[in-house]
């Protein structure tokens, strides 16, 4: 039984790596090409360079590993069965019951380090674009090497917990539902997303401001609208997964939520997202253009921040919606 | 550990060797007072250890809102100067990265003002030498150099590259050049001329930006082709078409070095050569590239593609001195050798 559970972590392990080195490097080096492309391109507005290194590189450690980590939660979910004669203490003593739960102080002083020397390494380069691009290849290396070290220390302990919690499943009463998805679903993300895409569109805004003097409300509202649509999204595909398999791990009690389908998440976000495009057109009867780096900036961070919330609470109403449907499927057919 | 870890971070430390390998030079960024308002640039410095104050070259750049290293178009000359023993200096204009202000709201005075107060900046520099400083200017920093040279000594010699001496004439040749770009010619090419003629004649009276607006919209030909100004790039017009370097040239007395390429579509190169051969009172050379356009690329790179499109800029720092004309850099780089006296003790030099 042993060799079916180091087999089948093998398997695991080996498909998470892959995983992880490719969405590190790949995701790593579209952000940073496109941090790279908004003008004033690779040059100067060094601020945004040391934030990205010295605060985007740790979190993106994090997410990817924490990534990774729910991926593997899910895979002992789909595998419980196989290995449900598993002693959980051979496997550790420790276990833990969250992906998010590899985020401790002693993680992110050691995250600080590759993103110090990532700094460095760009304070000391000639920072030409060719070095530029070397860059985003290495920083997106040192976020696979960071991300895949977390992994292998909280993998094992993560499936035990997993095990534990599938063995003996808990209900979450309602204030202890919505604490969960908070913390361990919509604050990690809320801060990920905001400084990630937070950081592209204040330097798109900056960079706009510099080319012509100002930006038109009215540009503001279609990017208001793209960006909401597009994390909306985007956090939602990140987030919905992960929220369906703690669902399943602990049931949760979310009242006044009945049925949600997919298209209602469409229209959802799709409507929400219009609110701070009319907004926008709107005030631009009064103040028909901005060129205030602060307040773009300001802008950019609070349109971000609604469209994570909207894209978490839209996957939890949906993850909701679908285990509720689950539990009524499995309580007709006994 | 797993082996993909062992791996990667053999990688990475190949990366950063790779990193330093590829940084032929220092890059510092640096912060000029000029008046109230604060310039954010690239000081550029060779790779050596050495207590002997750095000669320098100031980088005065061209229209638009450009960067310290203007995106990357510095960065042959940095190298070479850098690998000669030369500094550079350069800021973002005003608006573009750190600095503050806008670049649209800027007056040519303005422009050289801020030239000055760079060079009291590397005169505070102990690696820098205050004694050996010199200027380089490209397109629009011909209205902006002259400025300086007729009263600051301190500047010891100048590079002009593709700079144009009076406005109106400039912006008349580009609109020519355009409109005879596209194929146009006898009645057609007289009526877009008339009308680039009102036009100017109007801006001159620095009417309202509304009246500009109506005006063009009323009396552009279809095939004139040009948009309209914003309101800000108006206003840098109507605040900056009076300036002519004529006697401003005609109180220089460093020598200056201007580089034109044949293919200027934006400059009149006969009339900038023959005027600064006639007003520059020190020594004065000049060269023109074959087959080169106003930014000194090669044609054969750069026909063709918009310099405002993503692709010029990644041509350009992918080919990178190779990108442009033959010479050039070496030509920039004897100059600047020569009045520094780095190598062959500084001979003078005549005009051509």
């Amino acid at each position: 039984m042993e060799n079916n559970v180091t087999d089948w972590y093998k398997k695991q392990r080996e498909s998470a790596m892959w995983d992880m080195l490719f969405s590190c490097v790949l995701e790593v080096l579209v952000v940073f090409a496109v941090i790279l492309l908004i003008t004033p391109f690779f040059e100067t507005l060094n601020t945004f360079w040391y934030g990205f290194f010295l605060i985007l590189l740790p979190m993106y450690i994090f997410s990817e590993a924490a990534s990774a980590l729910g991926k593997l939660r899910r895979a002992v979910l789909a595998h419980e069965a196989e290995l449900s004669a598993v002693p959980i203490s051979t496997l550790c003593d420790k276990p833990i019951f969250h992906q998010w739960q590899c985020l401790s102080v002693a993680a992110g002083l050691l995250t600080v380090l590759p993103a110090l020397g990532c700094a460095t390494l760009y304070y000391l380069s000639s920072k030409s674009i060719v070095v530029m691009v070397v860059l985003g290849i290495l920083m997106g290396i040192a976020i696979f090497i960071g991300s895949a070290m977390l992994f292998e220390r909280y993998a094992i302990r993560l499936v035990a917990g997993t095990l534990q919690q599938a063995r003996a499943p808990k209900q979450l009463d309602e204030a202890k539902s919505i604490d969960f998805l908070i913390t361990y679903h919509f604050l990690p993300w809320l801060v990920f997303t905001t400084l990630v895409f937070g950081l592209l569109m204040s330097k798109y805004y900056l960079g706009y401001v510099a080319d012509a003097g100002e930006v038109s409300l009215s540009s503001v509202a279609v990017y208001s609208f793209i960006s909401v649509s597009f994390v909306g999204f985007w956090s939602c595909h990140t987030v919905l997964e992960s929220i369906k398999a703690d669902m399943k791990l602990q049931p949760m009690v979310l009242s006044g939520v009945g049925k949600f389908s997919y298209s209602d998440l469409v229209g959802m976000i799709l409507g929400a997202g219009s609110i701070p495009w009319l907004l926008f057109f709107v005030i631009g009867f009064f103040v028909p253009v901005l060129s205030s780096g602060f307040w773009l900036t300001t802008i950019a961070a609070v349109i971000i921040i609604y469209a994570v919330l909207l894209g978490v609470g839209g996957a939890c109403l949906l993850a909701f919606s679908q285990s509720q449907k689950q539990v009524s499927a499995e309580v007709c057919s006994q | 550990m797993h082996p993909m870890i062992k791996s990667a971070i053999g990688l990475l430390i190949t990366l950063i060797v790779v990193v330093f390998w590829l940084s032929g030079y220092d890059r510092k960024a640096v912060e000029i007072n000029n008046e109230d308002s604060a310039l954010y640039g690239s000081l550029v410095l060779p790779k050596r250890d050495g207590h002997t104050p750095l000669p320098v070259l100031i980088f005065v750049h061209g229209d638009g809102p450009i960067s310290s290293g203007s995106y990357g178009y510095y960065a042959p000359l940095w190298q070479a100067l850098a690998d000669a023993g030369v500094a550079s200096l350069s800021w973002d204009k005003q608006g573009v990265g750190g600095s503050d202000g806008h670049w649209l709201e800027q007056t040519m005075t303005e422009r050289a003002q801020q030239l000055s107060a760079a060079i009291d900046w590397v005169a505070q520099q102990p690696n820098l030498d205050s004694q050996r400083i010199g200027v380089i200017g490209f397109s629009q920093a011909g209205w902006v150099l002259p400025q300086v040279l007729a009263k600051d000594e301190r500047l010891k010699y100048a590079i002009m590259v593709s700079t144009a001496v009076n406005w109106q004439q400039q912006g008349h040749y580009q609109t020519v050049q355009r409109l005879k770009s596209v194929g146009q010619e006898g009645e057609e090419l007289t009526q877009n001329l008339d009308y680039n003629t009102a036009l100017d004649a109007l801006l001159k009276q620095k009417v309202p930006y509304t009246q500009y607006k109506q005006f063009v919209t009323q009396s552009a030909p279809q095939s004139y082709g040009s948009q309209s100004m914003t309101k800000e790039r108006y206003e840098f017009v109507i605040n900056n078409m009076h300036v002519d370097a004529s006697s401003a040239l005609m109180q220089v007395k460093q020598p200056v070095l201007a580089l034109f390429g044949d293919s200027d579509a934006v400059v009149d190169v006969q009339n900038s050569i023959s005027t600064y051969q006639n007003t520059l009172l020190g020594p004065y050379q000049y060269k023109v590239y074959e087959d080169a356009n106003h930014a000194l690329f090669k044609n054969d790179y750069f026909s063709g593609i918009s310099k405002d499109s993503i692709w010029f800029g990644v041509k350009m720092n992918w080919l990178g001195s190779e990108g442009f004309t033959e010479g050039f850099i070496d030509d920039v780089l004897s100059w600047v050798t020569n009045h520094t006296q780095l190598t062959n003790g500084g001979g003078s030099t005549n005009g051509e």
